[in-house]
């Protein structure tokens, strides 16, 4: 009855339509997310380093936040990886398989560590990663 | 977000609740795809973290959600699914 009563109803002003899943990828990608992603970790790391060691609560936050950042930085990645980048790209990017490995396991070790070093290396592989991925969306425009 | 919601599928949503309180957790919601705005999506508020907000799809391995974009902006959350309603009379209230 209700059913009846909103497709009448959407034949006179239709309704706006809602995708609960997408079936076919949506086809946008930016590496901002991992960019965002690797700053956080970064700004975690910092934190840990400057925290209390008193303050148990504080640090067990910082560290939650850095291994979900950095577990969201690898899951971008991965995505840029393997769903944007094709085998053409590699004819532009010999190292593309090389940088993008490299800065999935940095992910993992910034999870393991509270280390500056290390948080620095993943940002500037990520921001190597955006060089990429600019220089490949500039290709297309051509 | 088989299988509360089928394709073809009426969903009702309201924004005056959020006027007047927050989302929160285990909500269904329609939101803006973060990086499509002509895009709407149904989903669940999985997590809320300092005013940003992670949904998922319940059928996860075909949902495209947080797990892709990441956390939502308070602003990305138009409103709060109360109702839905398909043929042969699979109506929910939420």
């Amino acid at each position: 009855m209700l059913y009846k009563f909103f497709s009448l109803l959407d034949r006179i002003i239709p309704a706006r339509e809602v995708f609960a899943h997408c079936d076919i990828p949506c086809g946008i990608y930016t590496p901002e997310p991992a960019q965002t992603a690797a700053r956080t970790v970064a700004k975690m790391v910092e934190k840990l380093q400057n925290a209390d060691s008193s303050d148990a609560h504080g640090i067990s936050r910082f560290t939650a936040v850095k291994e979900e950042h950095a577990q969201i930085c690898k899951e971008q990645i991965l995505i840029l990886w393997t769903d944007y980048f094709k085998p053409e790209h590699l004819e532009m990017f010999p190292n593309l398989h090389e940088t993008f490995w490299k800065a999935a396991k940095l992910c993992s070790k910034a999870k393991q560590e509270v280390s500056m070093d290390t948080a620095r290396e993943l940002q500037k592989a990520v921001d190597e990663i955006t060089e990429i991925f600019q220089k490949a969306e500039a290709a297309k425009k051509k | 977000m088989e299988p509360w919601a089928r394709e073809g599928d009426f969903v009702l949503a309201e924004r005056m609740s959020y006027l007047f309180s927050r989302p929160r957790i285990g909500h269904l919601v329609v939101v803006r795809h973060p990086q499509k705005h002509d895009m709407l999506l149904l989903k669940r508020i999985v997590q809320e973290y300092e005013g940003m907000y992670w949904i998922e799809g319940d059928n996860t391995p075909k949902s495209i959600d947080s797990r892709r974009f990441g956390l939502l902006k308070r602003g990305l959350v138009l409103g709060k699914v109360i109702h839905k309603t398909g043929p042969c009379g699979r109506s929910i209230m939420s």
